[in-house]
Order: structure tokens, then sequence, then C-alpha cells
């Protein structure tokens, strides 16, 4: 049974890896501009799409913007803010994430 | 204002609840446009978590409903130690099934965090409860939520 669940979760592991290495480009260009967008946008969300940026007020907006105008295509949004956001979850569980 | 009465039950008189989650209502749109099959919506379980700073889902739900991800945050748990790590995070639909009055969250982003091995698929957490009253009625067993 443990084998069978270790199995599933590198199944899981590698598809997220897939699916998140499209992404590398625009986490790049986040890096690359967020210091430039901070001044005037701080606590707005960035949607990135290859080059092209574009800043909402929520997270919504953002996501509602980006499968409007690029359909399936891969996009990033993310919070505008000095500091990286960090989510706080007290209960026992392992976050996951493709590293890129 | 829809209320959901939520029976504790032993053991442990944990609140679970059942919840449909989906694509999210713009995912859904383009999909259509696309002309890509659309995933059914999945019943799931989910506990109401106060100590879960965000909602999080299961990666095997996320997989099943073919997400992939939007955003990246940090996260910080008992596994991760004092080092916050990397999250994965979806755009999804949610809804709380009620018999009058189901509460729907169009677009609502959820961090993929593992909790199969708990038995559960979601941890409801104060990003959804900041919107509601909870109370957790230990002596009746029973807890709670309005929206």
């Amino acid at each position: 049974m443990r084998c069978v669940f270790h199995f599933s979760m590198g199944i899981l592991y590698l598809t997220q890896r897939i699916l998140m290495a499209h992404l590398e480009k625009e986490n790049a260009k986040f890096d690359e501009i967020i210091e430039s967008l901070i001044a005037e946008n701080s606590g707005k969300f960035a949607l990135i799409h290859g080059e092209n940026v574009d800043v909402y007020e929520t997270f919504d907006d953002a996501v509602q913007t980006g499968y409007e105008k690029y359909g399936l295509e891969p996009f990033l949004v993310k919070r505008i803010t000095n500091s990286p956001s960090v989510h706080f979850i007290t209960r026992l569980t392992q976050p996951v994430h493709a590293d890129l | 204002m829809p209320i959901f009465s939520i029976p504790l039950q032993a053991p442990d008189f944990s609140p679970l609840i059942q919840v449909t989650v989906g694509v999210s209502m713009p995912h859904k749109s383009a999909l259509l446009r696309a002309n890509r099959f659309v995933p059914a919506d999945i019943s799931i379980r989910a506990l109401i978590d106060t100590g879960a700073s965000g909602t999080c889902l299961d990666p095997r739900i996320s997989s099943q409903l073919g997400l992939t991800p939007v955003s990246w945050d940090y996260m910080l748990t008992p596994s991760t130690g004092h080092t916050p790590m990397k999250v994965d995070i979806f755009d999804v639909k949610i809804v709380i099934p009620h018999s009058s009055m189901a509460r729907t969250f169009q677009v609502h982003s959820v961090m993929s965090s593992i909790l199969s091995n708990q038995n559960i698929d979601m941890l409801i957490g104060r990003d959804i409860l900041g919107d509601c009253l909870l109370v957790y009625n230990g002596v009746n067993k029973i807890a709670t939520l309005a929206f």
C-alpha cells in the first residue's frame, strides 16, 4: 500500500514539474520587473504571459483576464509585494511545488 | 444568508464538510472556447481549519481536474520546519452545497498540499472563513457556518 502511495506521489510530482516548467520565463520576468512594480502597485496582482505584464486589483481579476487573453496558454499571476507572502498551515501537510 | 450545520462526529469531532470543487468559471469558458473537454466537478471531503491561513487542495484532485498552476507562494507547516517552502497555486471553483442556497466561489486560489493520507482532500482556511461566521459547539457536537 505504501509503495502505491509513493508511486502515485512520484507521478504527481513529475506531472507538476512538466506543468510548471512552462512558467520559467514568466517567473524570470517577474523577478526582473518586481522592483519597478512595487512603487505604484504594491498589494496588487501582476499577470504575466511571456514578456507581457498587466496589473490588476485582485487575484480573481488577473485570472479572469488571463484566461480571456491567453486562453489555455500558461500564464503567471503573482502578488506584488516587498517581501514574499508566506502561508501558515498548522496541520501537518506537505506543500507541493515543482522546482524550476 | 445560508447556514450550514455540520455534525461533529466521534472519535475526533472534526468539522468535516462535503464540498464540490471544479475548474474555475473563466477556466471553464476558455476550455469551451477551445472545444476542449470540461472536467466534471468533484465532491470532496473538506476540513474546516482555522489554523490554515489559506485553503489547500490535495494534488490528486487538481490532477483529476487537469489543472495547471497559475501561481506559487511560500508555505510554512510543521513538515517544512523553520524554512518556508514554495507551493503551487491553482484557481478553482468551490461550492458549499446547501438545500436552498449554495455558497459558490467562482474563482478561488488554493495551495497544493498533500492531505489524502489524512483522509481529507481540502483544508478550508481563513481566506474563506474570513467571510463567514463559524461556531464550534463542542457541547452539542455541532459546528455552524453562516455566510
